[in-house]
C-alpha cells in the first residue's frame, strides 16, 4: 500500500515537473515578437543585450564635430525609447518621397509615417506600448490616467520637452474658450472638459468625469485628438496670456488677431504652415515651396535608438508631392518619383495597371488588410419627409427584400475583379465579439425572395409590371444619391433594385452638396463606405463608428431626425422609437465599459446583433487595400492593414524605413 | 476657270451646259461650286451619316445600352472572320465565341477565341426590344448575331457594348449643341453688325459688354451656374440651360469680328453710294455689308458647332456636364480619362475618334460653304 | 492717338474690373453652403460630429457669418493695400498664392501664344497660296485633328505615350528629384522636358482656329481687285503678298488676340489640372471647389485684368495696323 502510494507521489512529481516545464517552454514560445522597449535598462532585463554606445547620421555627427550640436548622449533622453527593426539595422540615408492631394490634404503617406502618439499601436493592432510616454498607468475605475514623460527628452530645437508643455496645451490652447470654442469629444467623456494637472516636470495626472475604458485608444492615436502637448517656449510669444503685445505681432504679420495668428503657427501635422514650430517627430518641417510642396529634415533630438544604439530615423528627409490630379500621381509612382502610396484608397480596379508596371517601378504591390465592414453601403432615410415612404423603409422586410435584391458577385466581379470578399455592412471578423452570421445575414442574391418580402408587404405591381406601387397608389420611386467615389456600385445596385419593382434613380453629387441634403433630411436613400468600425473605432467615443453607430454618423445620416433628439437631448429632432432608445443606452455603456471587464463582450455582441438584425445600413463586399511599396526601402511591411481605425502607418514603424540602395 | 470656258466657247458640241451655266440660279451655281470641293463632299457625307445614326440610333445599336454582362468585361474588339480556321470562306462574316481567362498575377482579363463556336452575322436581325424616339416598339436592330455576342468595339467596365452606347451617345452630342450656336450666331450678327455699322456710343457700349463678357472666365462660370441649377432638374435639363446660356455669351467672338470687319467695310464706296441711293440703315447692313464677309461668317459657324460638342465633352471632364445614366461621346470619354485605360483598354478611346471625325467633317463642309457661298468668282 | 481716348479707355477697364468684382464674387457664392461647409464636413468624416456651436465659432473666425457686401467690402478695401485676402484652404495669404504662381502662368501663356501665331499664321499663308494642294490638305486635317481633341484627353494621352516610349514622366513642372534642387542644367534639361507638352496642347485647338481665319481672310483678299492689278503689273508673289493681303488678313486675326488670351487661360487651367502645373487657373480650379472665396475671387480678377489688358492692346494694334479704321 504504501509502496503503491510512494510511487503515485513520484509519480505526481514528475508529471507535474514535466507540465510545468512544457508550460513554460510554451510560454515563451508564446511570446510575441516585441518591437518596442520602454527603455534601455527594459531592453537589457528582457534580452539580456545591452546597448553600449550611440550612434547618429553622418550629417549630424558632423555637426557635432563643427561644435553646432551637442553629442548624440547629450541629445538623447536619459532613457530613450529601444526599437527593434522589423527586418534588419538600416542605414542612414536617403530621401523618401510620396504624394499629398493638396496643401492641407492627403498627406496620409508622409504624415502617418511620421507621426508618434503618446502610446504606440504595434503591427499586431493590438498591443499599445508607451511611446512618448516611458509608462503610463491607468486607475481601476478607469477615471484616471498617470503619464510618466522621459527626463532628458527635448523638442527638435534642443528645448526641454516636459510637463509644462502638457500643462500650456491644456490650460492655454483647449480649455481656451477663444482658441478652442469647442472641445473634442476624446477630452470629455460625461460630458465635462477632463482635468489635466502636473505632479512634477514629468508626471501629468489627467482626470475623468465619468468612466474611460477607451482612453488607450485616445492615447494611441493623441495626435488625432489635439496631441495633448504644444511647444509652449515657442508658442507663448503668440498666446496673449503670455504676451501682452500678441495683437500687434499678429497685425504686423497679417492677422486680424492674436486668436488667428496663434493658430497659424500652432497648426500641427499636415496643416502645419510654420516651417519654425519645433516638433518631436523624427523628421520636422523646414520648408514649404510656392507650390505647397514639403520638406521635412531630420530631427537631430529625437528620442528613439534602434537595438545597436542607432539615433533613429535613418532616413535623411521626406518630401510630400503635392500633385492634386490622381493620374498624375500613378505616372509619378511608375516613373519611380514616389516611394509609398497606401491613401486613398488605391482603386482595385487599376490592379493590373500597377502590378504591371512593377518592374518599371522599382516597387511591389502588396495586397493589405481591409477593416472596413464593406467598402460601399447605402441607408434608407428612416425619418423621411415623406409618411408613406417613411413607413416603407422602416419596415425591415423592405430593408431585407432590399438587401437579398443586390447581386454582389455581379459587382465583385466588375470592380474587384472577384477578389472582394462578399459581406453585409457589419463590423470586420477581427471584432472580438463578432460572430460569424453576422456577416453573412441577408447577402445571398435572392431576387425571388425579395419579391416575395415585397409582395407581403402589399407593394403591389402595376398593370404593366414594370414597378410596384406604395400603399397611395402612386409608383414605388426613390433617389439613391452619391458622390463619385459611389457612383459605379450605386448605378448598379439602382438597376438591381429597379428589376424587382422598386425603380432606384442613381444621383451623383458633389461632396457638399451630399453632405448638406443628408444634414437636411432631404435623402431618400444614399450611398457612402461603412468605415470606421474596427474595435478601435467601436470602442472610442466620438467616431462615427463608434458603438456600431456608423449608419447614423455622418454623412450617412439614416435618421437624422432621431439622432439629432438623441445628441440634443430631446430639444429638436424628433423622438426615436424603442429600439433606437435602447441602442445608444446600450451603446453609451458599451463605451465605458473596459474590454478587460466581463460585460464588454456580452455589450458588444448585443450591440452588434440588434444592428446587424436591423439592417440599418445594406453592406456588398470588401476588398484588400491596394498598397505600393518602392523596392528601395527595407523595413516596410510585406502584409498587414491599412486603415484610418489604427491611423494608416502608424503601426509599421516608418521611422524604422531605410533605403538599402 | 479662265481655261475651262474658253475651251466651251470653242466647242458648240457643249452649248447646251453653257446655256445651263449662264442661266443657272444662284443656288444652282453654290451647288456646282461645292460639288468641286472634294473634302466638303465627304465631311458632307459622313454629317449625313452620323445624324441618321443619331436619329436611328437604337435601330443600328447592337445592344440596348445599359445592358451588361459581367461575364464580358473588358473585351477588346471582336474580329470579324470571313475564313474559318479550317481554310473554308463563308459569305457571311462570323465572330467567334469568347473564353476568359485571368492571368493570376496581374488578375488581367484576357478573351481567347474560342474557335469551336461561331456566330454568324446577320442584317435586321432581331434583337432587345427599344422604343424608336420612344414611340415606335421595335426590336429589329441593323446588324447583329442571333446568339451569343457581337462586340464590335469591345465591352466597358460593366461588360456593356460600346459600339451601341457610341451610337446612342452620336444623338445626345451631335443634337445639343445646335441649339446654343443658332442663338450665338443671330444675337452675335445682330449685335455685331449694330455696334460696327453705327459706331459712336451705341459701339462702345455694345463694345464693353462683348469685353466684360469675354473676360468672363468659362470654367468658374460653369461650374457655378451647374451648382445654381434647381437641384431636382435632370442633368440633361441642366445642360440645355446652361448651353443656351452660355449661347448668349458665345456671341461675342462672332460679333467682335464682324464689328471689326463693319469698321473697315462702312468706309467704302458702295456703302455711300447705297446710303445716298436712299437705302435705309438695316437694308445696308443685311443686304451689303454682311454678304461681303459671308464667308468669315460661315467658317465662324462651323467652327462653333464642333465648339458646342467639345464644351460638352469638357463639362463632362468637369463633372458638372452630362452624367450617367445618359449617354454621350463626353460622358463615354470621361470613363476613359485614366492612365490605366488608355494602358490596357484602349478601345474605350474611340468615342474620341467619333468626335474628331465630326469636327473634321463640320469644318470640311465649312469650307465647302464658304467657297462656294461666293459663286461669282 | 489722342491722350482722351486712351484715358477714357483706361476708365472703362476700371469700371469692367470693378463689375467683375462684383459678379466674380456673387458667382462664387452662388453654390449653397461656404468654404466652412466642405471643411466641416471633412472633420466630420473624420472625427465624429462636429455640433453648431463650433460650426459658428469657426464661421465667426473666418468672417464668414457676415452679410455678402460687407465680405465683398472687406475685400476690395484690402485690395488698395495689395491685401487680397486670406486663403483658407491654403492658410495663406491670397496675394503670396497669387505671386507665386503669377510668373508662370503668364509665362506658360505668352509661350502658348507665341506657338500658337507662329505656327498659324505661316500654315494659314501656305494654306491660302496652295489652296486644293496635298500641304493645304494636310494642314487642315492636323489642325483639325488638334482642334477636335479635347485638350484634357490629349494632354492625358501624351503624358501616358511620352512615358511608356520615352521613358519620363511629364506630369508637373519639374519631377520630384529636381523640385528642391537648386538651379542646375539638370534642372533645366528637366523643366524642358515637361513644358512642351502643356504649351502644345494648350496651343492646339487656338492654332487650328487661328489657320482657319488666317486662311480664310487671306483667301478674301487675294481675290481682291487690287491684288490682281497688283500681279499684272509685274509685283512679285512674295513681295505682294507681305504687303497687303497679309497685313489686311491680319486684321481680324489682331482682334483674335482679345479672345485668344482668355482661352489660353482657360485651356491652361484645365490642362494644368491634367498635367499638375502651378497656374493661377489650377489655383483658381481648387479654390472653387472648395470655396475658398478670396482666392476664387482674387483668381478671376488677375484672369479678367490680363485678358482686359490682351484685348486693349489687341485694339491698338488693330487701329494701328489697319489705316482705314476711324474712330467716330
Amino acid at each position: 500500500m504504501r509502496k503503491n502510494l510512494s510511487v503515485l507521489v513520484i509519480m505526481l512529481v514528475v508529471i507535474g515537473i514535466l507540465l510545468s516545464s512544457f508550460s513554460i517552454s510554451f510560454a515563451q514560445k508564446a511570446q510575441p515578437r516585441r518591437y518596442y522597449y520602454s527603455t534601455p535598462s527594459e531592453y537589457t532585463k528582457l534580452t539580456g543585450k545591452k546597448i553600449t554606445k550611440y550612434n547618429e547620421a553622418p550629417a549630424l555627427a558632423e555637426l557635432v564635430k563643427q561644435g553646432k550640436l551637442p553629442p548624440v548622449e547629450k541629445r538623447l533622453p536619459d532613457e530613450p525609447l529601444v526599437v527593434d527593426p522589423p527586418e534588419e539595422i538600416g542605414k542612414y540615408g536617403g530621401e523618401y518621397r510620396s504624394a499629398g492631394f493638396g496643401p492641407q490634404s492627403g498627406q496620409v503617406d508622409s504624415e502617418t509615417v511620421r507621426v508618434q502618439h503618446i502610446l504606440q499601436i504595434n503591427p499586431d493592432l493590438k498591443t499599445l506600448t508607451p511611446n512618448i510616454v516611458k509608462t503610463w498607468g491607468i486607475s481601476k475605475d478607469f477615471r484616471e490616467v498617470t503619464l510618466i514623460l522621459r527626463r532628458g527628452m527635448k523638442w527638435s530645437d534642443g528645448t526641454p520637452f516636459t510637463a509644462d508643455d502638457f500643462m500650456f496645451w491644456y490650460e492655454d490652447i483647449a480649455s481656451n474658450n477663444d482658441l478652442t470654442p469647442v472641445k473634442n469629444t476624446a477630452w470629455t467623456p460625461g460630458g465635462k472638459m477632463m482635468v489635466m494637472r502636473k505632479i512634477n516636470p514629468y508626471t501629468i495626472k489627467i482626470t475623468f468625469a465619468a468612466p474611460y475604458p477607451a482612453v488607450d485608444i485616445t492615447l494611441a492615436k493623441s495626435y488625432i485628438y489635439g496631441r495633448f502637448f504644444a511647444p509652449k517656449h515657442y508658442l507663448k510669444q503668440y498666446h496673449i496670456k503670455y504676451n501682452s503685445k500678441a495683437n500687434d505681432i499678429a497685425k504686423k504679420e497679417g492677422f486680424a488677431d492674436w486668436i488667428q495668428c496663434f493658430n497659424y503657427h500652432y497648426a500641427y501635422g499636415q496643416n502645419q504652415m510654420d516651417t519654425n514650430l519645433p516638433d518631436i517627430t523624427p523628421w520636422v518641417l523646414t520648408k514649404i515651396d510656392e507650390a505647397g510642396n514639403k520638406y521635412y529634415e531630420r530631427n537631430p533630438y529625437y528620442w528613439k535608438v534602434d537595438t545597436a544604439g542607432n539615433q533613429l530615423p535613418y532616413i535623411d528627409r521626406q518630401v510630400v508631392v503635392i500633385v492634386k490630379d490622381a493620374q498624375v500621381r500613378i505616372m509619378k509612382i511608375i516613373s519611380q518619383e514616389l516611394h509609398a502610396a497606401g491613401e486613398n484608397p488605391l482603386p482595385v480596379k487599376e490592379y493590373t495597371l500597377y502590378k504591371e508596371n512593377e518592374k518599371k517601378g522599382d516597387y511591389t504591390v502588396y495586397l493589405f488588410n481591409n477593416t472596413r465592414g464593406s467598402d460601399w453601403c447605402v441607408a434608407f432615410n428612416l425619418t423621411h419627409k415623406d409618411p408613406v415612404l417613411r413607413k416603407i423603409f422602416n419596415d425591415i422586410r423592405f430593408r431585407q427584400a432590399m438587401s437579398l435584391a443586390i447581386d454582389r458577385k455581379q459587382i465583385n466581379d466588375v470592380l474587384y475583379f472577384g477578389k472582394a470578399v462578399i459581406r453585409q455592412a457589419v463590423p470586420p471578423p477581427e471584432t472580438s465579439f463578432y460572430e460569424d452570421w453576422m456577416g453573412k445575414y441577408y447577402i445571398e442574391y435572392n431576387p425571388d425572395k425579395a419579391n416575395a418580402l415585397l409582395d407581403e408587404m402589399g407593394l403591389k405591381w402595376d398593370k404593366d409590371k414594370k414597378v410596384r406601387l406604395r400603399p397611395d397608389g402612386k409608383p414605388l420611386e426613390i433617389v439613391l444619391e452619391c458622390t463619385e467615389e459611389f457612383a459605379p456600385q450605386a448605378e448598379m445596385v439602382s438597376e438591381m433594385w429597379t428589376r424587382v419593382g422598386v425603380k432606384t434613380i442613381m444621383k451623383q453629387e458633389e461632396r457638399t452638396l451630399f453632405y448638406q441634403r443628408g444634414a437636411a433630411n432631404e435623402r431618400d436613400a444614399a450611398a457612402w463606405t461603412f468605415d470606421g468600425v474596427a474595435e478601435f473605432s467601436l470602442r472610442s467615443g466620438g467616431l462615427d463608428g463608434s458603438a456600431c453607430r456608423r449608419a447614423f454618423g455622418n454623412p450617412i445620416n439614416a435618421a437624422i431626425l432621431w439622432t439629432t433628439w438623441i445628441n440634443t437631448k430631446g430639444a429638436s429632432g424628433e423622438e426615436p422609437p424603442e429600439i433606437i432608445k435602447r441602442f445608444y443606452e446600450i451603446g453609451d455603456k458599451f463605451l465605458i465599459t473596459s474590454p478587460k471587464s466581463p460585460d464588454y463582450k456580452k455589450l458588444g455582441k448585443e450591440l452588434l446583433k440588434i444592428a446587424t438584425e436591423n439592417l440599418w445600413a445594406i453592406g456588398t463586399s470588401v476588398a484588400p487595400r491596394v498598397i505600393m511599396i518602392s523596392n528601395k526601402l527595407g523595413n516596410t511591411p510585406k502584409e498587414g492593414t491599412f486603415a484610418y481605425d489604427y491611423h494608416f502607418w502608424v503601426p509599421y514603424m516608418g521611422d524604422t524605413w531605410f533605403f538599402k540602395r | 476657270m479662265e481655261e475651262e470656258r474658253v475651251v466651251q466657247i470653242e466647242d458648240a458640241e457643249f452649248s447646251l451646259e453653257k446655256e445651263e451655266l449662264y442661266t443657272a440660279t444662284q443656288w444652282q451655281l453654290m451647288w456646282r461650286k461645292f460639288k468641286r470641293h472634294k473634302l466638303a463632299i465627304v465631311g458632307l457625307v459622313m454629317l449625313l451619316i452620323l445624324y441618321i445614326l443619331g436619329i436611328f440610333c437604337e435601330f443600328f445599336a447592337v445592344y440596348d445600352p445599359a445592358k451588361r454582362d459581367t461575364a464580358y468585361i473588358y473585351v477588346p474588339p471582336q474580329r470579324i472572320h470571313f475564313i474559318d480556321e479550317s481554310g473554308k470562306f463563308h459569305l457571311r462574316p462570323f465572330v467567334y465565341g469568347l473564353k476568359q481567362e485571368s492571368d493570376p498575377i496581374t488578375w488581367r482579363r484576357i478573351y481567347v477565341e474560342d474557335k469551336s463556336i461561331k456566330y454568324p452575322i446577320y442584317f435586321f436581325v432581331k434583337g432587345d426590344k427599344y422604343k424608336l424616339w420612344n414611340l415606335i416598339e421595335c426590336d429589329r436592330h441593323f446588324i447583329g448575331t442571333k446568339e451569343g455576342y457581337l462586340f464590335l468595339f469591345g465591352t466597358d467596365e460593366s461588360g456593356r457594348d460600346l459600339f451601341s452606347r457610341t451610337i446612342y451617345g452620336t444623338r445626345i452630342s451631335l443634337f445639343t449643341g445646335l441649339v446654343g450656336v443658332f442663338f450665338s450666331f443671330i444675337i452675335g450678327c445682330i449685335l455685331g453688325g449694330i455696334s460696327g455699322y453705327y459706331g459712336g456710343t451705341t459701339d462702345i457700349i455694345i463694345q464693353r459688354i462683348i469685353e466684360f463678357l469675354i473676360s468672363l472666365p468659362s470654367i468658374p462660370l460653369w461650374m457655378s451656374l451647374a451648382a445654381a441649377m434647381p437641384k431636382n432638374w435632370s442633368p440633361l435639363k441642366v445642360y440645355f440651360l446652361i448651353t443656351i446660356i452660355l449661347s448668349l455669351i458665345g456671341w461675342c467672338n462672332l460679333a467682335r469680328v464682324v464689328r471689326g470687319k463693319l469698321l473697315e467695310l462702312r468706309e467704302l464706296d458702295f456703302v455711300t453710294a447705297a446710303r445716298l441711293a436712299g437705302a435705309n440703315d438695316w437694308d445696308i447692313i443685311l443686304k451689303h455689308l454682311l454678304p461681303n464677309f459671308s464667308s468669315y461668317l460661315i467658317v465662324n459657324i462651323t467652327l462653333a458647332i464642333p465648339g458646342m460638342i467639345l464644351g460638352e465633352t469638357a463639362l463632362s471632364f468637369l463633372g458638372i456636364g452630362l452624367r450617367p445614366p445618359i449617354i454621350s461621346w463626353g460622358v463615354l470619354l470621361k470613363n476613359a480619362q485614366n492612365i490605366n485605360t488608355i494602358a490596357l483598354q484602349p478601345w474605350l478611346l474611340i468615342p474620341g475618334i467619333f468626335i474628331v471625325i465630326t469636327v473634321l467633317a463640320f469644318n470640311f463642309l465649312g469650307d465647302g460653304l464658304r467657297d462656294a457661298a461666293d459663286p461669282y468668282r | 492717338m489722342q491722350l482722351s481716348y486712351l484715358l477714357r479707355r483706361l476708365l472703362y477697364m476700371v469700371l469692367v474690373l470693378f463689375i467683375m468684382s462684383i459678379f466674380s464674387f456673387i458667382v462664387i457664392q452662388l453654390p449653397p453652403g461656404d468654404y466652412l461647409t466642405t471643411y466641416i464636413m471633412t472633420l466630420q468624416t473624420q472625427q465624429g460630429s462636429v455640433d453648431t456651436a463650433q460650426v459658428e465659432a469657426l464661421r465667426k473666425q473666418y468672417g464668414l457669418d457676415l452679410p455678402m457686401y460687407q465680405q465683398y467690402i472687406y475685400w476690395i478695401k484690402n485690395m488698395f493695400k495689395g491685401d487680397f485676402g486670406w486663403s483658407f484652404e491654403w492658410r495663406q495669404p491670397v496675394g503670396k498664392l497669387i505671386a507665386d504662381r503669377l510668373p508662370m502662368t503668364v509665362v506658360i501663356s505668352i509661350l502658348t501664344l507665341l506657338f500658337t501665331y507662329a505656327v498659324a499664321i505661316p500654315i494659314g499663308i501656305y494654306s491660302a497660296t496652295h489652296q486644293y494642294s496635298f500641304g493645304d490638305f494636310f494642314f487642315t486635317v492636323i489642325g483639325f485633328i488638334g482642334l477636335a481633341t479635347p485638350s484634357f484627353f490629349l494632354a492625358l494621352v501624351l503624358m501616358y505615350v511620352f512615358n511608356r516610349y520615352l521613358g519620363f514622366n511629364v506630369g508637373g513642372l519639374f519631377s520630384a528629384q529636381y523640385i528642391d534642387a537648386p538651379w542646375s542644367f539638370a534642372k533645366f534639361i528637366d523643366l524642358l522636358k515637361h513644358l512642351p507638352i502643356p504649351i502644345f496642347v494648350i496651343g492646339l485647338s487656338g492654332t487650328a482656329s487661328i489657320i482657319r481665319i488666317m486662311r480664310g481672310c487671306l483667301l478674301d483678299e487675294l481675290r481682291q481687285q487690287y491684288v490682281i492689278t497688283a500681279r499684272a503689273k509685274g509685283l512679285e508673289e512674295k513681295r505682294l503678298l507681305y504687303k497687303y493681303p497679309v497685313r489686311i488678313a491680319i486684321n481680324p486675326i489682331i482682334s483674335t488676340i482679345g479672345w485668344v488670351l482668355p482661352g489660353i487661360v482657360s485651356g491652361a487651367t484645365i490642362t494644368a489640372i491634367v498635367l499638375d502645373i502651378p497656374t493661377v487657373g489650377n489655383l483658381l480650379y481648387t479654390a472653387l471647389l472648395s470655396q475658398d472665396t478670396y482666392l476664387a475671387g482674387s483668381s478671376i480678377m488677375i484672369l479678367t485684368f490680363l485678358t482686359i489688358v490682351g484685348t486693349f492692346i489687341s485694339d491698338l494694334l488693330l487701329a494701328w495696323a489697319d489705316p482705314r479704321i476711324r474712330y467716330t
